[in-house]
């Protein structure tokens, strides 16, 4: 197949920034949500007042959330696999490139979202946006009325209540936070956010995976060591 | 602003646009502009990696229901869906359009060969048909072409007693590659941008791609409103597009005839958007999207699974009796990665086997309801799609679970996978052990974010019948509220189709283009 390779290849780092673009928008919703803190009322006893405060006002510098991101990509893919080719350190730079955090002031949102996620005595609050949003979807339908609603509401709180405590007792640990932990620890505390009542705390595992799933099975590298030899010999 | 005057102006060119533009331009002399979102790739664009194929995409590939949930998949280029889709044929089914002429009064549509319908000579779904399969190169692969994936469904089949059958497919000498859904990079898939596209520009149409029409234009009259064009703007041209017919910019396009083939999720929000009358808060409402479970299986030897014809093998075994089927296909990594559960060690094993992975999906025809639905969010600038699985479907889709996983235990699987975080009972997620396991399927809800069904099959969202309380258009796909407009795509369908929707569009497209064209004075033209 006569192909033109240069333009081919400036045409797909094209079409690869827009979809990249695309994916991490997702991603940054949940975090937008996640870190949308209007109502944020009942979880002052949990936190050091002066800590929460610090959480939701001050701008998370680098050196406090990228820690945070090391770990969940630590804790996403299994660097330690004897069968897994990638490093962390070509992890990360795939994944910077992919996600300028520093750079983008629109991405913000995701760092506040990642600080939050590290507070693991906060993943039972109900922080005003995680409700509200579960809210909206339970309202969408005529048949749940108002006082149903609510009632659900409190019973997905209790269920985070349960589930965190469940897994504090169970692993034998405070509510110490995630970087913080052992990396069995945090793999049960990443598990937990898909197991929450509130749909957009799923999402934020969920699409959290993706995007570190995403930047991970694209590359060659990965094509290799699973058999899978990517694209037609002719469209190599 | 720029101009543009024709006839018939069609916007979306998908599987019904296409056709509809084909089959106009070879019956009649009119002036016929065809409208595009997305842009015009050849096979040349086409790098057959998953990543980039996201150009092709509705939302860059993002699409899915409001909340996040369910992708809705569907093509936004030349030839729409049939340019990523895996080229499943079925026949549209007799039965649901009869029962649509009994339930919503929808007339023609005859299924007798050499019926004349609205007095037009061999105007008919059997006619129609066999001239849309001609076209398409619909057709059986012969045997020696089911790859080892659609084998492990075939032996599933046959061990559980269910009946399963080789697809018809829309392909032309295809090389068995396995990025259907990257787009075909060889010209074998058989969809409209190779089809019925370049037939329409052979004959004069005017395609006008990288055009998002951003509202329909109308005037009022004695008689009531009447569509006069649509405006939109001209994108640049995506680099490894082919040409366009109209630079970048504002555009207006004036029709005596409009049509719209947008799908199932953009017609009616620009109908929404464009202050379609809707006085019986019908439109939108009813969304069908066959919700598909993907079921995944572990054997204990390598087979052929994303190399090869995607889906060769189907059951329709539980159809008529729970309305499901049994569809083979196959994810690339990237897509399989995210699919699968769970993360780190455990789900890196479960890919260091994907050459022994099977997967196929259980697709559910889903029952209308009138909560779900696409309405245009304004606010947003898009399309809000509100879906979720009735009660009703949560069950079958369980059954469907359950016997999809019994069925790839059968098949050669010492494992099966859902994607899906649900604890079931014992289990902590739904990775199955031994097929006495899939009892647990029974206790699947379904929650979002935590299981994942996938759609790419939307529909019954601009609903067709003869009466203007439960439906948007009459069967001829004419707006029952705005003189010469119609709409005809999968958004007329009143309810599911019954099954994978190309060929039933693709026939119905046939159908209402021949019938316009013996009918033209019905919109002066
Ligand atoms: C990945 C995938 C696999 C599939 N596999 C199969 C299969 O194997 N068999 C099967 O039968 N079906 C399959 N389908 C479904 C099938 O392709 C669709 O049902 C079919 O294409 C829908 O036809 P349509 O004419 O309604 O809309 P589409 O084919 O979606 O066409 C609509 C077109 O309108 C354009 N458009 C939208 N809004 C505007 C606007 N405002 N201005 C201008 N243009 C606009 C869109 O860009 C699009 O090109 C698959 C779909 C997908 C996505």
């Amino acid at each position: 197949m006569p192909r033109a390779c240069g333009v081919q290849s400036s045409m797909t780092e094209v079409v690869n920034a827009v979809s990249v673009d695309r994916a991490r928008r997702e991603f940054l919703k949940t975090c937008m949500g996640l870190a949308a803190v209007a109502g944020l009322s009942g979880c002052a006893p949990l936190l050091a007042k002066s800590r929460l405060a610090k959480l939701l006002v001050a701008e998370p510098s680098p050196d406090e959330y990228r820690p945070v991101l090391k770990a969940l990509l630590e804790t996403v893919l299994p660097f330690g696999h004897p069968q897994f080719p990638l490093s962390r350190e070509a992890m990360f730079a795939r994944f910077d490139a992919l996600f300028s955090l520093e750079q983008e002031a629109r991405l913000a949102p995701m760092r506040r979202g990642l600080m939050l996620f590290d507070e693991t005595s906060l993943f039972p609050e109900a922080l005003g946006a995680v409700r509200d949003e579960e809210r909206r979807a339970l309202q969408a339908y005529p048949a749940n009325d108002p006082e149903m609603v609510e009632r659900q509401l409190d019973q997905k709180n209790a269920q985070d209540k349960k589930l965190l405590d469940f897994f504090l007792k169970k692993q034998g640990i405070g509510a110490v936070r995630f970087t913080e932990m052992k990396p069995a620890d945090r793999k049960e505390y990443l598990w937990l956010w898909s197991q929450s009542g509130f749909g957009l705390k799923r999402q934020f595992y969920r699409t959290a995976k993706a995007v570190i799933m995403v930047s991970a099975y694209s590359q060659p590298e990965l094509w290799k060591s699973i058999g899978y030899q990517g694209p037609f010999p002719d469209r190599g | 602003m720029r101009r543009v005057e024709c006839d018939i102006l069609i916007i979306g060119s998908g599987a019904a646009g296409g056709v509809l533009a084909a089959t106009l331009a070879e019956a009649t002399g009119k002036r016929i502009v065809l409208v595009e979102k997305g842009g015009h790739f050849g096979k040349e664009f086409f790098t057959q990696r998953e990543w980039d194929a996201n150009a092709l995409y509705a939302g860059s590939g993002a699409r899915a229901t409001s909340d996040g949930s369910i992708p809705v998949r569907g093509g936004e280029c030349v030839g729409g869906g049939t340019t990523v889709n895996i080229a499943l044929c079925f026949d549209p089914v007799r039965d649901v359009w009869e029962g649509w002429k009994k339930d919503f009064g929808v007339k023609g549509f005859s299924f007798q060969p050499g019926t004349d319908d609205y007095g037009v000579k061999d105007l008919n779904m059997a006619d129609c048909l066999a001239q849309v399969r001609g076209r398409i190169n619909v057709h059986t692969p012969p045997d020696d072409q089911v790859n080892g994936n659609n084998r492990v469904l075939e032996t599933g089949c046959r061990a559980m007693g269910f009946s399963s059958k080789h697809f018809e497919l829309n392909m032309r000498e295809c090389r068995q590659c396995g990025f259907c859904a990257q787009g075909c990079a060889y010209d074998s898939k058989q969809g409209t941008a190779v089809t019925f596209i370049p037939d329409a520009l052979a004959k004069g149409v005017t395609l006008v791609h990288h055009c998002d029409i951003e509202r329909l234009e109308w005037n009022k009259t004695q008689g009531g409103m009447v569509v006069k064009g649509a405006v939109g703007t001209v994108r640049a041209t995506t680099p490894g597009s082919r040409p366009n017919a109209m630079p970048p910019g504002p555009i207006q396009f004036a029709g005596k005839l409009v049509i719209l083939c947008c799908g199932a999720v953009e017609s009616p929000s620009l109908l929404m958007r464009s202050g379609h009358p809707d006085p019986f808060g019908t439109l939108g409402r009813g969304l069908i999207l066959h919700p598909s479970l993907p079921i995944v299986g572990v054997l204990d030897h390598e087979i052929g699974n994303y190399r090869g014809i995607s889906g060769t093998i189907y059951s329709d075994h539980f159809h008529r009796s729970h309305g499901f089927y049994l569809e083979c296909l196959f994810s690339h990594p990237v897509y399989g990665s995210v699919l699968l559960p769970g993360f780190g060690g455990e789900h890196f094993e479960l890919l260091l086997k994907y050459r022994s992975l099977a997967g196929f999906g259980a697709m559910l025809i889903d029952e209308v309801d009138p909560e779900n639905r696409v309405v245009w969010d304004a606010a947003k600038g898009k399309a809000s799609i509100r879906y979720r699985l009735t009660e009703g479907d949560k069950r079958r889709m369980r059954f469907a679970a359950k016997t999809g996983v019994e069925t790839m235990f059968a098949g050669g699987a010492r494992e099966v996978l859902l994607p899906s975080e649900e604890r079931l009972g014992p289990l902590p997620y739904p990775r199955f052990r031994s097929r006495e396991e899939a009892v647990h399927c029974s206790e699947l809800l379904f929650t979002p974010h935590q299981t994942t069904v996938t759609s790419a099959h939307c529909q019954a969202t601009v609903k067709m019948g003869e009466d203007p309380g439960r439906s948007m258009v009459n069967s001829r796909g004419e707006s029952h509220f705005m003189r010469n407009l119609m709409v005809c795509d999968s958004s007329v369908f009143p309810t599911s189709c019954g099954a994978n929707p190309m060929l039933s569009i693709l026939t119905m497209a046939r159908y209402q283009g021949r019938r316009v064209a013996a009918e033209l004075a019905r919109y002066g033209l």
